[in-house]
Formats: structure tokens, C-alpha cells, sequence
């Protein structure tokens, strides 16, 4: 491996894949022989080397296509193949090194520019990231390195705005979980938003019986096990899910009267109730618009009078879950207006319970996979703005980040990037912390599947190349299939 | 020893039989942008002269070449060598010949590495001499060894591709022309053995100096042609002192309408070079008027860059050369006014 050249922040090195196989994301340090000085580069785009001269070369190999008897020396095939096959490896240069008394300390980047003869050598991505790490307070899981070896990363550092972007199928829901269940050991407390039952495995082990988890991660399904008292859902998100179901803005303001007029009355707030008030309503039309939307809600089964079977996250977390652990609600299959209710009185009672201090602040997780399909532009800033001064910290899992509003894009303290193709996808991720347009647009598309780059306040703004790793738990969901082959 | 046997292994062994050693190795600047083929582009100074030959006077008739009614059987020979560089005994260069017969596999021998020394070189040229049936001769000056060792090579594959076909065609790149590098001898008995098996050979010229008395080129004869036709150049308008080197029937030929003219040097039975260009035409494709068969031999011959340098790093390998930094002083005193720069 040799240094070429270098312009701006990039560098340019040649290799021999053979001798040397380097992967886009891998880390190389570039070592002066006798300054004690160096930088640490990150692979962003491998390619076959453009030799002079290679383009008769393979034009010939196309043109005789018909084999020829061949008798020549004997080595020279390998050797030739060797050439041919050189690459290039486009790096940026991420990290200055500076070698005092024989150690290596990794700094920002003053601009240094490594002399030709430099020292190039792979730097293992795990042992890379104990450097910038440190031995974290903290440890959770994140992945492992090339060699297998497990990498951790502070769960200090998740504490905030965190994105897992990447195509369907590549992983992001499998390093979700990996961090979730590394929270989980570390005390944190969680609410999940699972769209695709996909985390309800995870109180049991790949075999079958109870993983370590259980008891953990208690799983409510919308409708089922998960009912709230209307109360508890409040004004707001009532309004929000009659809106969600296109009620008009006049019938939202009588219903608005008749929440307010039961609320200060001795009669306890039912749907019953309000649809009894709403029928003394003299417009039909209006009547008939409300009743309607009413009815929907009913449906959904989400709201109960029995205080018995409404679900209180207070309890539930105060106590089920006081030593840690994952509440995951199923919203598979759930209509509009049910994610939108149980979204929304959860995010509310959070909330609400921290402002309180019935939940303890900066202890609760919310992993929100596709938040787009419930949560509205204004309501999701809403939560990222208010909530992370609650210390409500946040993971938004996504396979179209470019739904994700780019001030909360702009406000990510880390970023896990796994495959992506689109341009608008790219460009959106790119413009997280640690992260660059060359960078993620190189980076994401060659990322093949189970394998990420996980940037931001984690790695220190070093844009770390990882692979997931194996959890010992169920993490797939229960998707019954009628083909059950490719 | 059979013509096949000593291109497959017959010369690898004399050539390690015969191999001195050396420890440093001085590689030849390549500029890595053109592809190697030692047979026009680094010919030997004496062959063109010997080419050189101005004609008395402008020959005339031009004759339309119609495909003969019979196709035969074609076989083109073509070969190369590249000096990889130098060591402190003397030069390591690399060999290869193409055999390529219509319809079946081609046959390519080499690339064939050697280290030529003064005092390994004599042995390595009258072995290949050995092989044409020659007598011994005065082994050429070291730098111009590999050409020749190259040229001996060719002459024994056009050998091999003789045996290949019958009442066919021997495609050969070049004059029939002898020369320092192809003594007269070794043409002679190529004809003679191609006579044997009723086989016509035909060696067509990419580039000829060969001129008019105006000082045209003789190709230059037919370029206004827009027809297949040949020109045959008699014999007799050739200076005299240059008649002894030409050993065929010398044509300027144009094989397609819209192809180049080249000239065409023909060696057929009983005097039907005409009938052998007709021939030839019938029985193989052409590529801008030139004989596809040979274009391919000449491909499957030439050294790309990348073997050129693959070539050099086996040289280190295989003779535990150290590399030493080339020092072109052209470089060094011309490059700031316009000398090569590498």
C-alpha cells in the first residue's frame, strides 16, 4: 500500500487487494517514518487503478476471446494478474496522529499533509474505536469489527438525537435492537414504536425459551392489551385523531365544548358520554360527522371505561420496568387513527410524567421506527425539540430518511448509515454531524447488507465501519408466509 | 529437435542452460501508454536500409484481384520482443510468438524471458541457428541480440506453421527480404519447405521504404484505387544493387476497395503470386484491407504495458535483482528545454 497522492482532505493510495484487501469505510493510518506524525484516513471509494496503458491491455483480452493454447513462463500469469488488478482506495482524512514517547494520540486534523514514504497500515476498526472511545463508563454494544471482535460505545453518548438510516433488509433494525437490549443492560427504560412486530421476540431466545430479556420487554398491541382511559388520552390527542380522520374544524370545536363542559361536570369522561351529548347536537350534519369519527375510535378498541384493563405507563415503568427495560408496542396492522392515539397519549404522558418527575428524566429511550407514518412534520419536531429537554433521548429507524425533516436530520448527535441508493435519501443523512456529502454518498452505496458506519458524539465525529452481531434472541418478527421459498 | 517442441521447451532450456547471473537490475522506463512490438517500432537500423530501395521507374499496369473460386487453408505467424532492461552483464528482454491457423485454436509461445550477456549470447544465437539448420555465425552485438534472437524465433515458428496446412497460405508480417537479421539462408529453406507441402507465402508489409524514383512510397501506387487490385513491381526496376535482397514477387496490393494498399512480398509455386493474392482474398476476412488472421496473430504477439511490467517484476524475482533507479541523462540535461521527460 502507498500513498500517491493527496488534495484537500482526500487522499489517494494504491493497493494490492490481494496483499492487502481494504473495504470502503475501512481505517488506514499513514505514519511518517521520521516526523512522528501522521493521519488516519477513511476509506471512502475503491476502484480498479487506472493504469496507463491498460486500456490495449484489456481491449486485446476482449477482442481474443477464443482461448489460445498458451505456453509461457509459468509465474508470470499471478504477476500480471497482480498489476491488473491494483487499486485505488480514495480516502479522507479524518484524525491527525501524533506519537509521543512511543504512544499514539489521535487529535483534529491540523491539515497535516504525510510525505510519499509514509508507513500505510489497516487500522482495526474495533481497536480504532476503544482509541476514541476510551474504555466507556457505560458499554453497549454496537456491532463487531472485521475480526469478529465485539464494538461498544458509551450509552452516555446515545443520550440524544440518534438515527439508523439504510435500505430495507441491510440491518437497521437489527442494530436497534442490539442498542435497545445494551440499554436494557445498562437500566435505561424504553418505549418502542414497533411498525413491523419485529421486536417482540426479544424476551426469548433464538430456540425458543426465555432470553435474559423476559420480563423486560413487555409487548402491548394497540386494541388488545394496550387500552387507555379517555382521560388519560387527553383533549389534544383526541382532537389530533379526530383531525387525523378529516373531521371538519367546526365539528372539532363542538366536541371541544362538550370535552370541556364533561370535564368540569361530575359525570366521568366516556366516549358513551360524549356521544350522548353529541346527539343534542342541532346541526345533522355536524352530528352526523362526529358520530361517525366517533365510531371509528370506538373500532379501534383503544379506549376503555374499566380502569382494570387501561394501561398506565407510570405503572408500568415505576414498576414492571423499574430496573430497566423495553415497553414495545405492536402498531402492525394498526389503522391510522390508532397509531395516532397511541403515539401521541404516550408521547403526551411521557411527557407530561417527566415534567412531573413521576419518570425519571434522562432514563427513557423512544425507538421510532418509520416515524413518518404517525407522527406529523410539526408534532415530530415537537417531540425532538421539547422532549430532549426532558431527557426523553430518541432513535428514529428509517429507510427513507429523507422523510425526516432535515432540522432533526441537522440536530443528530449520531448516525448509524447502512446501504443506500437514493440521492435524496444520501443527501439527507449527509447532513448529520461527523458526516459529508462525498462521504455518505461514496460510503452509503457501497455498504454491502449487515454492515454500517456509525458516526457522531459515539465515535467522536469518526465515521466508524461496523458489522452487526449476532444477539442470542429472537429478532425477527412472526410474518406468516404463503411461499415459503425463493 | 520438431519445430513445435523447441518453441514449447526447446528454448526455455537453452535459455536456462545458458543463463548468467546478476544482481542488479536497471528496468527500462516504460511510459506505460503504448503497447510493445519490437518488429516495427524498435527495428534494427541495417533491416531498413536494406529495404530502402528505390525503384527505376514508375511500374503502371494496375489489375483488378478477384477472389479465387478456391478456398484454402491460411495460417499467419507474427512475433515479438521487449528489452525489460538492463543488468550489469547485459540485457533481460522478453519473447513471444503467435501461431494463428483459420478454424483452429491458436498456439501462442511465449512470453519467454532471457538474459543475453556477451558471454552467453553467442551460445544463445547459434542455438537458434542450430535449430533453422544453419552453420554457426558471428553472434550480433549485445544491443541488438534480442531483435535478432526474436527474428530467429519467428523463422522457426513459420516453420511450424508450414506443417500446419497444405496447399495454403503462409501469412507472414513483413518483406521477404533478407537482412543481417534474417540471413538469406534460413528464407531459402523456408521456401523450399513451403514448396514441398505446395504452400504459398505470402508477407505482407505494414510500412515499406520501399520508394518510387519521385521518391513516393510504392503503396502510395494504389491509394487512389477504388477497387480491390494489385500492382506488381518487376524485378528489373529495382537497382540493381539492391535486386540480390529482394527473394519474391513484390506486390502493391489493395485486398478490399476501401482498404489500405500494402505491399505484398510472395513466395508461391511455380511463380502464381497473382493467383496466391486471389487466393488469400478468398479465404480470409479482412480488416481496412489487411488479412485478419495476421492481425490476430499480431495481437496475440505484441506486449502490452502491464506485461511489461510484469515481466520486469518477474525478472526481479526469478534473478534476485536488486532495482537500481534508472538515470536517463537526456532527462537530467534536456528535460527543462523540451527533452523527454518519462
Amino acid at each position: 500500500m502507498k500513498l500517491l497522492t493527496k488534495v484537500g482532505d482526500s487522499v489517494l493510495l494504491i493497493f494490492d487487494p490481494k496483499q492487502e484487501p481494504l473495504e470502503v469505510g475501512c481505517a488506514v493510518e499513514i505514519l511518517a517514518p521520521d516526523e512522528n506524525r501522521g493521519v488516519l484516513a477513511q476509506v471512502v471509494d475503491i476502484g480498479p487503478l487506472d493504469l496507463p496503458g491498460i486500456l490495449t491491455h484489456v481491449v486485446r483480452s476482449v477482442a481474443l476471446e477464443s482461448p489460445a493454447e498458451v505456453h509461457a513462463e509459468a509465474e508470470l500469469g499471478e504477476l500480471q494478474a497482480r498489476i491488473i488488478n491494483m487499486c485505488y482506495a480514495k480516502c479522507k482524512i479524518r484524525k491527525e496522529i501524533v506519537v509521543e514517547n512511543g504512544a499514539k494520540k489521535l487529535e483534529d486534523w491540523s491539515g497535516y499533509s504525510p510525505p510519499r514514504d509514509s508507513k500505510l497500515s489497516k487500522v482495526d476498526e474495533g481497536r480504532l474505536l476503544e482509541e476514541i472511545v476510551g474504555r466507556p463508563s457505560h458499554p453497549v454494544v454496537v456491532g463487531e469489527d472485521d475480526s469478529g471482535k465485539k464494538a461498544c460505545i458509551s450509552a452516555y453518548h446515545l443520550q440524544g438525537l440518534n438515527i439508523i438510516a439504510g435500505k430495507k433488509g441491510t440491518g437497521k433494525s437489527h442494530v436497534a435492537k442490539t442498542v435497545l437490549l445494551g440499554l436494557i443492560d445498562n437500566k435505561a427504560q424504553a418505549v418502542v414504536f414497533d411498525i413491523n412486530d419485529e421486536y417482540s421476540g426479544l424476551g426469548f431466545e433464538e430456540g425458543g425459551g426465555e432470553s435474559k430479556y423476559h420480563g423486560k420487554v413487555i409487548c402491548l398491541t394497540p386494541g388488545e392489551n394496550l387500552r387507555f382511559e379517555l382521560e388519560y388520552v387527553g383533549l389534544d390527542v383526541f382532537v389530533s385523531a379526530l383531525e387525523a380522520l378529516k373531521l371538519p374544524d367546526a365539528s372539532i370545536l363542538e366536541i371541544m365544548n362538550i370535552w370541556k363542559k364533561l370535564e368540569g361536570s361530575a359525570e366521568k369522561l366516556t366516549l358513551e358520554a360524549i356521544e350522548e351529548a353529541v346527539e343534542k347536537i342541532g346541526q345533522s350534519h355536524v352530528k352526523l360527522a362526529i358520530k361517525r369519527r366517533l365510531r371509528s375510535i370506538k373500532e379501534t378498541g383503544i379506549i376503555t371505561e374499566d380502569p382494570v384493563e387501561a394501561v398506565y405507563l407510570e405503572e408500568l415503568f415505576g414498576e414492571e420496568l423499574k430496573d430497566g427495560g423495553a415497553l414495545v408496542i405492536n402498531l402492525k396492522g394498526q389503522p391510522t387513527v390508532s397509531m395516532i392515539i397511541v403515539v401521541q397519549t404516550v408521547l403526551s404522558k411521557l411527557r407530561e410524567l417527566l415534567n412531573l418527575g413521576k419518570l425519571q428524566r434522562g432514563r427513557i429511550f423512544i425507538f421510532a421506527e418509520e416515524a413518518h407514518f404517525y407522527l406529523s412534520k410539526a408534532d415530530w419536531l415537537d417531540v425532538v425539540t421539547l422532549m430532549r429537554h426532558l431527557g426523553l433521548w430518541q432513535f428514529y429507524i428509517t429507510n427513507t430518511p429523507s422523510m425526516i425533516p432535515e432540522l432533526i436530520i441537522r440536530q443528530a448527535d449520531n448516525l448509524f448509515l447502512f446501504h443506500l441508493d437514493l440521492e435524496d435519501d444520501i443527501a439527507r443523512v449527509a447532513q448529520t454531524r461527523g458526516m459529508d456529502l462525498e462521504t455518505a454518498k461514496l460510503t452509503a452505496r457501497s455498504l454491502p447488507p449487515r454492515t454500517f458506519v456509525l458516526v457522531g458524539t459515539a465515535t467522536k465525529d469518526y465515521p466508524v465501519r461496523l458489522r452487526t452481531t449476532a444477539l442470542g434472541v429472537k429478532t425477527a418478527g412472526e410474518t406468516k408466509q404463503f411461499f415459503e421459498k425463493p | 529437435m520438431e519445430e513445435r517442441s523447441f518453441l514449447e521447451r526447446g528454448f526455455l532450456d537453452i535459455v536456462r542452460e545458458c543463463e548468467d547471473e546478476a544482481s542488479k537490475f536497471l528496468r527500462f522506463q516504460y511510459t506505460l501508454d503504448t503497447a510493445f512490438h519490437l518488429h516495427e517500432d524498435l527495428a534494427e537500423e541495417d533491416v531498413r536500409e536494406e529495404l530502402d530501395l528505390p525503384l527505376k521507374r514508375r511500374p503502371f499496369e494496375v489489375v483488378p484481384l478477384q477472389s479465387a473460386e478456391e478456398h484454402v487453408p491460411v495460417v499467419a505467424v507474427d512475433a515479438s520482443v521487449i528489452p525489460l532492461g538492463e543488468t550489469e552483464r547485459g540485457i533481460v528482454a522478453a519473447v513471444r510468438v503467435a501461431v494463428v491457423k483459420q478454424g483452429s485454436r491458436p498456439e501462442v509461445f511465449g512470453p519467454y524471458m532471457f538474459h543475453v550477456t556477451p558471454s552467453n549470447v553467442g551460445e544463445l544465437y547459434n542455438a537458434l541457428r542450430k535449430q533453422l539448420g544453419l552453420g554457426k555465425g558471428k553472434p550480433p552485438p549485445l544491443h541488438k541480440a534480442p531483435n535478432r534472437i526474436m527474428a530467429l524465433l519467428e523463422r522457426i515458428a513459420q516453420r511450424y506453421a508450414n506443417k500446419l496446412v497444405e496447399d495454403g497460405i503462409l501469412l507472414w508480417d513483413g518483406a521477404l527480404t533478407w537482412s543481417r537479421t534474417t540471413p538469406k539462408e534460413a528464407l531459402v529453406k523456408a521456401f523450399r519447405h513451403a514448396l514441398q507441402r505446395n504452400n504459398a507465402i505470402v508477407a505482407i508489409a505494414k510500412r515499406s521504404y520501399l520508394r518510387l524514383a519521385d521518391g513516393s512510397p510504392i503503396p502510395d501506387l494504389l491509394s487512389d484505387e477504388r477497387r480491390a487490385c494489385y500492382c506488381k513491381v518487376p524485378l528489373e526496376l529495382i537497382d540493381v544493387k539492391h535486386q540480390r535482397f529482394v527473394l519474391g514477387e513484390v506486390f502493391v496490393v489493395k485486398f478490399t476497395p476501401l482498404g489500405y494498399p500494402f505491399r505484398a512480398d510472395v513466395k508461391a509455386p511455380e511463380g502464381g503470386g497473382a493467383e496466391a493474392l486471389s487466393k488469400l482474398k478468398r479465404s480470409t476476412s479482412f480488416r481496412w484491407g489487411y488479412p485478419e488472421l495476421l492481425i490476430e496473430a499480431h495481437a496475440r504477439a505484441y506486449f502490452t504495458s502491464v506485461e511489461a511490467v510484469s515481466l520486469q517484476m518477474l525478472a526481479v524475482k526469478r534473478y534476485g535483482l536488486e532495482t537500481v533507479p534508472s538515470f536517463d541523462i537526456r532527462v537530467h540535461v534536456l528535460g527543462p528545454f523540451g527533452g523527454r521527460v518519462v
